[in-house]
């Protein structure tokens, strides 16, 4: 039985870990915008193909 | 001849959706929006920016300070944009590098309407952005206030706030976990063994949440008793203080388990309640004054030419120049032959009045017609408009002052709580021993807890006002649900609160208009810019031919050829020449029309009252309020709107925003509890200041003034029913109190006999709590499906 102190610790180590990730999260603002993030998962970057080829995302070229 | 709204139905090209009245149509595409419209010819690869830049470098310095983050290489910009509508907004707006190379990225916050943007800024600047986003139809924010409003990351609820409260769940949930072998009663050596070591993990899990979950209940205690009052956390803390006191004695001497998860689980269930209440609507900003409605900069002319100045560098003196539709940035004299400009941001009347040089027009008015220049008498700082928002009813923290019904019964509960559970530790002292005594006293004020009754108004007032913005009621705070059920007087702006702006009705006087005559009106009207011919030429069913010759004399009316025909339109001492015509009486907003020097007739333009206000009027006296109409227009609605009212309102016409916000003022001084009801505009003052203040607004989104809550002009007849509901929370804070007493006289009628052991206290405290939030809950609910059902 005496193991239940070792699974005891690692559940406090646990829980306080994802205390410790969630005040982490918080405090950069990943939970600031709760809405768009979902939309923009939605946006396809398609745009570098086919007839737009004279509108390649500038983003790449720049960061070359 | 009130205008038919043709409506047929088109589809969106890019989403598919219906696009109602917001249509926007380019070449033969139809969009349901401009977010749409951009999406799709980003898409399509159509959309071609100019790339012949101006020069705009000085300019792009002048902007600098709105920019958050700037390096040798990169800026970062975060703009408040408004036209923020649709998912096709947040995807046009995310990829504008694909139309500009020097952005880089856009990250947009569609709660807030914000977005903020990251670009190379070597030749490239805020000024080239604003142009690109407003010719987008992503004008973003630059009044005065959009400094601070995209400024700094403030969230909405404060980040420490949730911290605490995770903190208080985590430590809560660990404390019952670890306290469970205590509730089953284990017994032996080794269940023995770990009930100390989990009495010492309890014990080291509380301390977070004492210091710092806790912490504005200890706070807020402490201020009230250095005030020498009492408040409803001071009784909440003498309870945690004494659980805390008994747990840490009977941990650290080995005697019993304490009473953490109680506290820790109290903790946590009380600022689960606060959440509710704070809760507020992202999208809706509450706080906006006079710099939103100013610009950043003015048109300086100095020897050297015009230059772009800030508003607040304006200095006596200073010659400026004025565009069409822009606002006066200070108290200034006109130096152009004459103008014309309306008050509605002060006064609330959107007619036109005309001056002369050398008049004095004050800040805030606006500019209409062409370009005229200005001599500032008086910097914008000292000017009267700012100085009537720097009346103390600006400076006050309203909800600070709400007295919510819980602080009232709380106060007497609280001392009767005391007293009780003092006389009973007494007896049990002076029967039995301290530690006794000690647990007694927390038990008594722990069961009968007046901290469980702060649990009640949270719950209540946040749930009803979920309720209220199903509804399109949205207030800033729950806490105003307890001012509007104490709401004794109602006041009502007029113009934009009353009337409909968007539906002005006109009247045609005069000699018959054949079908002709109205094409002719028509098309000549097409061509004006002024705010009165937009509304008749919108109520008129014809179509539009060609006009020639167009003149459009400010202030005066226009004149125009069609078909060879000359029109003019306008006043009456414009369009009418003989002199019997100028007695005719004045009514409202005349426009009289001429064809080729005969008069026809005069249009009236009315703006009228919303048509669910006999309905709103009818369910308010059903509830016995005094009612009083304070306008900033003259009296020629007088005998409309008594109609309307009955004979007990108080109505009171050209009032400025002084007069209004000192209305308010003196009807408090009765101690009344008064409900404003205004457009936000130039009405701000006495919005402040009532102890509620609502604004109307037509549309979702878009105009978000200074008030207490924002209420959608659809929901406007129900009125009397959100006030209904607001009362009926005093109903349901004093079923939770009625329930807390029962807990009370048990915990009481136990301790007095003895019986109460720790087991019986364990489980009498969360269940008072549940009984109370469930209470809450349920109470609330009904009514409001009860009260609201029928909308």
């Amino acid at each position: 039985m005496g193991v239940i102190f070792l699974l005891i610790g690692f559940s406090l180590g646990m829980a306080g870990l994802f205390m410790l990730l969630f005040v982490y999260a918080l405090k950069n603002h990943q939970m600031d915008d709760t809405y768009t993030p979902a939309i923009r998962m939605l946006h396809d970057d398609a745009l570098t193909t086919e007839n737009n080829t004279n509108l390649k995302p500038t983003i790449n070229n720049i960061n070359k | 001849m009130i205008s038919e709204r043709k409506y047929t139905y088109q589809t969106c090209k890019h989403c598919g959706s219906d696009c109602g009245e917001s249509l926007c149509i380019d070449n033969q595409d139809t969009f349901c929006c401009n977010g749409c419209k951009v999406a799709y010819k980003i898409i399509q690869g159509e959309l071609l920016v100019d790339t012949q830049r101006q020069n705009r470098n000085q300019e792009n310095k002048l902007y600098d300070q709105l920019v958050e983050f700037k390096s040798d290489k990169i800026s970062i910009i975060a703009f408040y944009i408004p036209s923020m509508v649709c998912a096709s907004c947040i995807y046009s707006l995310e990829h504008l590098y694909m139309l500009e190379s020097n952005i880089k990225s856009v990250r947009v916050n569609f709660l807030k309407r914000k977005a903020k943007i990251i670009f190379f800024n070597n030749d490239y600047g805020v000024a080239d952005l604003v142009a690109l986003l407003t010719e987008l139809g992503y004008a973003p924010d630059l009044s005065l206030a959009s400094k601070d409003k995209t400024g700094g990351n403030k969230t909405p609820i404060d980040t420490s706030f949730i911290i605490k409260l995770g903190l208080a769940g985590f430590a809560a949930s660990n404390i019952m976990l670890f306290s469970l072998p205590e509730y089953f009663g284990l017994s032996g050596d080794f269940a023995a063994q770990f009930k100390t070591v989990f009495s010492y993990l309890n014990l080291a899990l509380s301390l977070p949440v004492l210091c710092y979950s806790a912490s504005d209940y200890f706070k807020s205690a402490y201020g009230a008793l250095r005030q020498r009052t009492i408040n409803f956390d001071v009784p909440t803390c003498i309870g945690f203080s004494s659980l805390l006191i008994l747990s840490y004695y009977e941990i650290l001497t080995g005697t019993g388990p304490g009473y953490l998860d109680s506290f820790a689980g109290l903790i946590f269930f009380l600022l689960v309640a606060r959440f509710f209440q704070n809760k507020t609507f992202e999208s809706i900003q509450f706080e906006r004054n006079y710099t939103s409605y100013f610009p950043l900069f003015v048109h300086k002319t100095t020897d050297k030419g015009t230059e772009k100045v800030q508003i607040k560098d304006l200095k006596e003196g200073d010659l400026v120049l004025v565009k069409n539709l822009e606002i006066i940035p200070a108290d200034a004299l006109l130096l152009s032959p004459s103008a014309d400009l309306d008050y509605s941001f002060i006064t609330g009347e959107a007619e036109t009045i005309h001056l002369n040089q050398g008049e004095e027009i004050k800040a805030g008015a606006r500019w209409s017609g062409s370009p005229g220049m200005l001599q500032v008498i008086r910097p914008f700082a000292q000017s009267k408009i700012i100085s009537l928002w720097q009346d103390d009813a600006f400076a006050t923290d309203k909800i600070k002052h709400i007295k919510t019904i819980t602080d009232r019964r709380g106060k007497y509960f609280t001392y009767i709580m005391l007293s009780f559970a003092a006389l009973l530790g007494m007896y049990w002292w002076y029967i039995d021993s301290a530690h006794q005594a000690i647990f007694i006293f927390t038990c008594v004020l722990i069961t009968a807890c007046p901290c469980v009754l702060a649990l009640a108004g949270p719950v209540t007032y946040g749930t009803i006002s979920r309720y209220f913005a199903r509804h399109k009621f949205y207030l800033k705070n729950a806490l105003f649900i307890e001012n509007m059920a104490n709401t004794s007087q109602v006041v009502f702006d007029k113009t934009g609160t009353l009337t409909d702006t968007r539906n002005a009705e006109v009247k045609y006087e005069g000699l018959p208009l054949s079908q002709n005559h109205k094409t002719l009106i028509k098309s000549v009207l097409h061509a004006g810019i002024h705010p009165l011919s937009e509304v008749i030429y919108k109520s008129i069913v014809a179509e539009t031919v060609e006009t020639t010759d167009f003149k459009e004399i400010i202030g005066q009316g226009v004149q125009a050829q069609v078909a060879g025909r000359t029109i003019k339109m306008g006043k009456k001492s414009f369009v009418v020449n003989n002199a019997l015509a100028a007695t005719l009486p004045f009514q409202g907003s005349e426009v009289w029309v001429s064809i080729d020097e005969t008069v026809l007739g005069h249009f009236v333009v009315k703006s009228k009252f919303r048509d669910a206000l006999p309905q709103m009027i009818s369910g308010l006296t059903g509830l016995h309020f005094p009612l009083h109409i304070i306008s900033g227009d003259n009296d020629k609605d007088q005998d409309e709107l008594r109609q309307i009212f009955d004979g007990q309102s108080t109505i009171k016409f050209n009032q400025n925003p002084q007069d209004k916000l000192d209305y308010i003022k003196i009807l408090q001084k009765t101690n009344d509890t008064i409900m404003m009801l205004g457009d936000g505009l130039n009405d701000a003052g006495a919005l402040k200041k009532s102890n509620i203040g609502i604004s109307i607004t037509d549309e979702d989104g878009k105009f978000f003034p200074a008030s207490d809550g924002l209420m959608h002009s659809d929901s406007f007849k129900h009125l009397a029913l959100f006030i209904t509901l607001a009362r009926k929370s005093h109903w349901v804070i004093n079923a939770c109190f009625s329930a807390s007493i029962v807990y009370n006289i048990i915990g009481l009628y136990l301790a007095a006999q003895g019986y109460l052991t720790p087991l019986i206290a364990a489980i009498l405290m969360p269940l008072n709590s549940m009984t109370v939030v469930l209470i809450a809950l349920g109470g609330s609910h009904y009514w409001s499906k009860k009260i609201l059902k029928n909308i």
